[in-house]
C-alpha cells in the first residue's frame, strides 16, 4: 500500500495507453448524453421510478445511467425514445479546433502562447525576425 | 488563524465534451492533509476512472447534485460541494469553492465514504 501512496499525481492522472483516453471520452460522451436526459425529465417532471416503469427496467439501473456510473448504449436510447416518445437527434460537426491545429500543422505555423503568429516558413527571412520577433 | 495549504492538481488530458461556458478558469487543488487519504482512494482503477470523469466535469465548472452537488446544506457549510463517486463504495470528496474575478478554485479538503462513516459535525 505504501508504494501506491507514493504514487505521483501526474501517475494518477495520466492515460496509460490511448484505449484508456478513448475510454474517457466515451465516459465523458455518456455523462453529457445523461445529463441531457435529466435535464428533460425535470423539465417535464417525470421521476426515474416512473421512467424505469414506462422502459421496463428498475429505477436503480436508471439512477446509475443518469449519474454517468454506466455508460449508455444505444438499447437504453431506444427504449427511452420508445417509453418517453420522444426523438434523439445526433448533430456531427467538424472538431474546429482540431481542423485548425492540423492546419497550422500543415502550414508549418507555430504559435506564441498568447495564441499569436509569431514566424512562418514562407517568411523566414523578415527583418523583423532578425530584430527579435516576427509578429502578424 | 487556522490556516490550511493545499496544492493544484497537474493539467490532465481533458475529452474537451464539457468546455467551461461561464468564461473562468478552474482550478483543482488538493488540501496537503488529504493527499494521502486521496491518493490510496485512487489507487482502485475503477474509482480513479470515475474521479477523472468528475473532475473533468467540476474543471468545467458545471454542477449536478448526482455529480457534483451540494449534499448538506447548512449556513456553516457555504460553498461547500461534494465530488460524488458511487462505484466500489459511497464515497464523497468535499470541496470548498474560492471565487475570483475570473477564477475558481474547488479545494478537496476531506474525504468519506458514505458507507461507513456519517459525515462529520465539525462539516456540516
Amino acid at each position: 500500500m505504501t508504494s501506491k501512496v507514493k504514487t505521483s499525481w501526474d501517475d494518477i492522472l495520466k492515460f496509460k495507453d490511448r484505449k484508456e483516453q478513448m475510454e474517457h471520452h466515451a465516459d465523458m460522451l455518456s455523462l453529457k448524453i445523461a445529463l441531457d436526459i435529466k435535464r428533460y425529465l425535470e423539465d417535464n417532471e417525470i421521476s426515474y421510478k416512473d421512467l424505469a416503469a414506462r422502459m421496463g427496467t428498475s429505477a436503480a439501473y436508471i439512477t446509475q445511467v443518469l449519474r454517468g456510473d454506466k455508460r449508455i448504449n444505444m438499447l437504453f436510447l431506444a427504449r427511452l425514445m420508445s417509453a418517453l416518445g420522444i426523438e434523439i437527434s445526433l448533430n456531427i460537426t467538424a472538431d474546429k479546433k482540431s481542423a485548425r491545429t492540423e492546419l497550422d500543422k500543415a502550414l508549418n505555423v507555430i504559435f506564441t502562447e498568447a495564441g499569436r503568429v509569431i514566424y512562418d516558413k514562407w517568411a523566414p527571412t523578415h527583418p523583423l525576425q532578425a530584430a527579435g520577433g516576427f509578429k502578424k | 488563524m487556522n490556516t490550511r495549504e493545499a496544492i493544484p492538481l497537474p493539467k490532465f488530458e481533458l475529452s474537451g465534451l464539457y468546455p467551461a461556458e461561464r468564461g473562468r478558469e478552474v482550478l483543482l487543488y488538493v488540501d496537503t492533509k488529504l493527499v494521502k487519504k486521496l491518493k490510496v482512494l485512487l489507487s482502485n482503477d475503477t474509482i480513479k476512472k470515475k474521479f477523472r470523469q468528475v473532475a473533468e466535469f467540476v474543471l468545467s465548472d458545471n454542477y449536478d447534485k448526482d455529480v457534483y452537488g451540494h449534499e448538506q446544506h447548512s449556513s456553516k457549510s457555504k460553498d461547500v460541494y461534494a465530488i460524488k463517486i458511487c462505484v466500489v463504495g459511497n464515497h464523497r470528496i468535499y470541496c470548498k469553492e474560492f471565487y475570483y474575478p475570473k477564477q475558481k478554485r474547488v479545494v478537496m479538503i476531506h474525504y468519506e465514504d458514505k458507507k461507513v462513516e456519517k459525515l462529520d459535525k465539525r462539516l456540516q
